[in-house]
């Protein structure tokens, strides 16, 4: 047993001991990380660190407390119950639910250094092939999770090969196009390479700024993304708010699929994770919750709880109710095969790829307002100009309300504060 | 270059640095205590600790960061060591020099460190505070009470020589009062911080009675008419604007977006204006007399008399890329990052403007008191004040709702034209976040300042 799994068990032998009701998260974070400026890494960073999180129900209210590896057990388990005696009245905790899953295997820290400079080089030769510059990260990440607590312990491997990039064009032509995958191999992104290569192809185009008073707008996955984001928030088992009512031909699920790389079998509250329906036919079906929001609605917790996130995990952040692998789909007779076949339908529109600033307000309002950080001008379904900075307000009542037109089959991957997988969007009545 | 085989620095030859490698391994501990009140009760209560090492080697290709909580830092130089061999675009840090220094014992003028004081007193009286602001009014609906208090002690050992202890406390308190009315809400919020010093939080009850009559008069206001306003804005909401505008575009490892303020010697705003970053004072949330490489904290002017000074905020790695000297603004919010350019005490200096004369000479405008909330996008900002009135005929006349500020940062820059003479120098809740590291402590200070012609939207 190493170090550090010693510590885990002598935390879980005094909790036992010492509180009536107790639930642990244990994570150790192995990860190695390289920033690219045009293809080039020049800075290069590895982390290894392990946590716990405690949870312990003392006199019948909850307390939290969390340490680094190597802090005395006894005094977490001190720190635990100190803060039980100023938290909140609370229910006995259980958990955790569900199945002890398969660990996966992931090669050890000493292929990363060579599995990143090869990765490096892969995009460096990406970039010279399309004439694009790219910015960004490249990042090996696994996690060993944890969740020990009255009902047993569940124990799971994730990796992952994390890739957040930025193509410009060259010459300073600006951002064309963001992405972010997760990967089990070190490679560049199957499914971003063909657009990433079509949007090198508009960087030779003029910057223009349009106005218009209607027209459709194509929105890419990372735009959907934004424009959806006050959706889920107001799905959240967390809003106070009702949730919206978009056009009858969208579905949103999260989904959890095998495939996915962030797929968590169990949540860091030890609740199973399992597919579940948030809209369907545009209508809310489901919230999505934590053990604390569930319990303040009176539902069942649907494994929703992270810390941070299964991208992100911040031990010392509270568990929120976080989706993980959401996915818009609209239904067949809304549906186009690719991204092409959406924009050669257009025959005087734009497209949006991305949005600056629109992620930021203090609430989610149904009015996602921003700057276009990259876009084109579509003309008889081809582009002819590039959009920059231009400000833009989307208002999600409208382009995924009556004004939505279809969706790509295909799917492309997203996250920032949610993570899942977004198809592009054709919808009417964008004001520019 | 110094490669001793004692203590700490036995650390850089097991990992296998050679004579000509730089090391450095940034040692910390941390405890923090979190306290959170929502809606009607208690949410949570959570004590940490956290413990690791950020280290960094650089070698002939450049510099790598490791961070581990491993206790030994050895492993994590090492694949520092090893991450060096994965460059392909070389990095070097600009010479320090060498400080050999204990902080720790550095009296920092605290009246009541919160660190000394019982958990459950302090509890008591924040319970206190919720409970008066939700049983106020019976259109107060809820109340969100967040209360953060954290002690970090940091040894830094570098092969160059330095051997550095220092210690920062922090205290926040963010309390935000809820009122509605049918489809209507508003807010009223208290906004505290200190550098560990729990006396700042004994004015709390005072300032709760005023956060409630804020939420509850603010629910009867119209909402403000959208438009262009000249607009006043008072100490924290100035020094806010000052410290996300040009504050944050003086980063050395920030590329402006507008080329004038990156280069001295343009007007780009009034002779009244004079806005620069420095180490601070001693109680203060913002205050860094070292920072996270050990170099000794310097002010930096940014604008001077509305001229731009082309000035950087720099680590040792951007001051070594642009040729610059240190400034003492590398700062990690703890041993999971490197340092990277953070600002500390942002002051706009004192004007010669009495704040009487700046209302009394708009004629059309609003008071904004407080942030709420906003954002920059390094060309643009919006801010949300914590409470407005509209200014009529050089006179406050009434409150408003619902107002957002919103301009371009070099216009905005362009529009203050008065400065008040008499700076607030106090602290809120508002802390620093970039690229991840929050909360970072900051302090931002500034007399009151209008700017003209400034557009306002509704919501």
């Amino acid at each position: 047993m190493s170090a550090p799994d010693e510590w885990v068990a002598r935390i879980v032998a005094e909790a036992d001991a010492r509180a009536a009701s107790w639930r642990l998260l244990t994570l150790t974070d192995f990860s190695s990380e390289a920033e690219l400026a045009a293809g080039e890494p020049d800075a290069v960073r590895s982390d290894r660190q392990t946590s716990a999180t405690l949870r312990v129900r003392h006199d019948g209210r909850l307390g939290t407390a969390t340490a680094t590896y190597p802090v005395d057990p006894s005094l977490l388990v001190d720190d635990a119950v100190r803060a039980a005696r100023l938290g909140p009245a609370a229910d006995p905790l259980t958990g955790p639910t569900g199945s002890e899953p398969a660990a996966i295997e992931a090669p050890g820290d000493d292929t990363a250094a060579d599995a990143l400079r090869t990765f490096a080089a892969e995009t460096a030769d990406f970039q010279r092939a399309h004439g694009l510059r790219l910015d960004g990260t490249i990042r090996r990440q696994v996690h060993d999770v944890g969740v020990h607590g009255p009902d047993g312990n569940r124990h799971f491997r994730r990796a992952w090969w994390h890739q957040a990039l930025v193509a410009e064009g060259r010459a300073g032509a600006g951002a064309l196009a963001t992405c972010t995958d997760w990967t089990p191999e070190p490679a560049l992104s199957e499914s971003w390479a063909p657009w990433l290569a079509w949007t090198a192809a508009c960087q030779e185009l003029p910057d223009v700024d349009v106005s218009t008073d209607s027209c459709p707008v194509v929105l890419a996955p990372l735009a959907l993304h934004a424009l959806l984001s006050p959706v889920v928030a107001g799905l959240s088992g967390a809003s106070a708010a009702d949730a919206y009512v978009l056009h009858p031909a969208l579905r949103l699920d999260d989904s959890a699929q095998d495939d996915w790389p962030l797929r968590a079998p169990v949540d860091d509250e030890g609740t199973a994770t399992a597919p579940l329906t948030l809209l369907g036919d545009g209508k809310p079906v489901a919230r999505y919750h934590s053990e604390a929001t569930a319990a303040a609605r009176g539902e069942r917790p649907t494994g929703h709880g992270f810390h941070g996130s299964p991208a992100h995990r911040r031990p010392l952040q509270p568990a929120t109710p976080v989706l993980t692998a959401a996915r818009l789909t609209a239904a067949p007779a809304y549906r186009v095969p690719g991204f092409a076949d959406l924009v050669a339908s257009v025959g005087s529109g734009v497209l949006i790829e991305s949005l600056l600033g629109s992620h930021q307000h203090a609430a989610p309002r149904p009015v996602v307002e921003g700057r276009i950080r990259a876009g084109v001008l579509l003309e008889n379904g081809a582009p002819v100009a590039r959009l920059s900075g231009q400000p833009v307000a989307l208002d999600l009542r409208e382009l995924l309300g009556p004004g939505f037109r279809a969706a790509t089959e295909a799917t492309w991957p997203v996250g920032r504060s949610w993570h899942g997988r977004m198809p592009f969007a054709l919808a009417d009545g964008l004001a520019l | 270059m110094l490669l001793t085989g004692r203590g700490r620095a036995a650390a850089f030859g097991a990992a296998g640095l050679r004579a000509a490698d730089y090391g450095e391994i940034r040692s910390e501990e941390q405890e923090i205590l979190s306290l959170v009140w929502r809606g009607r009760g208690r949410e949570s209560a959570t004590f940490s600790r956290q413990a690791g090492h950020g280290v960094r080697v650089g070698t002939g290709r450049g510099v790598c960061f490791a961070a581990s909580t491993d206790p030994d830092p050895t492993a994590a130089l090492r694949a520092a060591r090893r991450g060096s061999g994965v460059l392909a675009v070389p990095g070097t840090l600009a010479a320090a020099t060498p400080l050999v220094a204990d902080l720790t014992g550095t009296a920092d003028g605290a009246t009541e460190p919160a660190h000394t004081l019982d958990a459950a007193e302090k509890a008591l009286l924040l319970e206190c505070a919720h409970t008066a602001a939700v049983t106020s009014h019976p259109a107060v609906t809820g109340a969100l009470l967040y209360y953060r208090e954290s002690r970090r002690t940091v040894h830094l050992t570098t092969t160059d020589g330095t051997d550095l202890r220092y210690r920062s406390d922090d205290l926040t308190l963010q309390l935000t009062v809820t009122a509605a009315d049918g489809a209507t809400t508003a807010t009223g919020a208290v906004s505290l911080g200190s550098a560990g010093d729990f006396d700042a939080v004994r004015a709390l009850p005072g300032l709760v009675e005023q956060a409630c009559r804020d939420a509850v008069d603010t629910l009867g206001a119209p909402a403000v008419e959208p438009g262009t306003y000249d607009v006043v804005c008072d100490g924290p909401l100035a020094g806010t604007w000052a410290h996300e505008t040009l504050g944050h575009l003086a980063e050395a490892d920030q590329l402006p977006e507008h080329g004038a303020l990156a280069e001295p010697g343009h007007r780009v705003s009034g002779p009244s204006l004079t806005i620069l970053d420095g180490p601070g004072r001693p109680g203060a949330r913002g205050f860094v007399p070292v920072d996270d490489e050990g170099s000794a904290g310097t002010d930096v002017v940014l604008l001077d008399r509305g001229m731009t000074t082309g000035a950087g905020l720099h680590t040792r790695t951007t001051a070594a890329g642009q040729a610059a000297g240190l400034t003492g603004n590398a700062r990690a919010v703890d041993y999971r990052h490197a340092p990277i350019p953070r600002l500390r005490t942002v002051t706009v200096a004192a004007g010669p403007h009495e704040l009487a004369e700046m209302i009394g000479g708009t004629r059309r405008g609003l008071w904004a008191a407080g942030f709420h909330g906003g954002q920059t996008d390094r060309r643009s900002f919006t801010f949300l004040p914590a409470t407005c009135w509209l200014i009529e005929d050089g006179r406050r006349s009434h409150r408003v709702r619902a107002a957002t500020l919103t301009g371009d940062i070099v216009a905005g820059l362009a529009a203050v034209d008065r400065v008040g003479d008499t700076p607030w120098t106090g602290d809120t809740s508002a802390s620093c976040g970039k690229i991840g590291q929050w909360p970072l402590p900051v302090s931002s200070w500034a007399p009151p300042i209008r700017l003209r012609g400034l557009h306002v939207r509704a919501g």
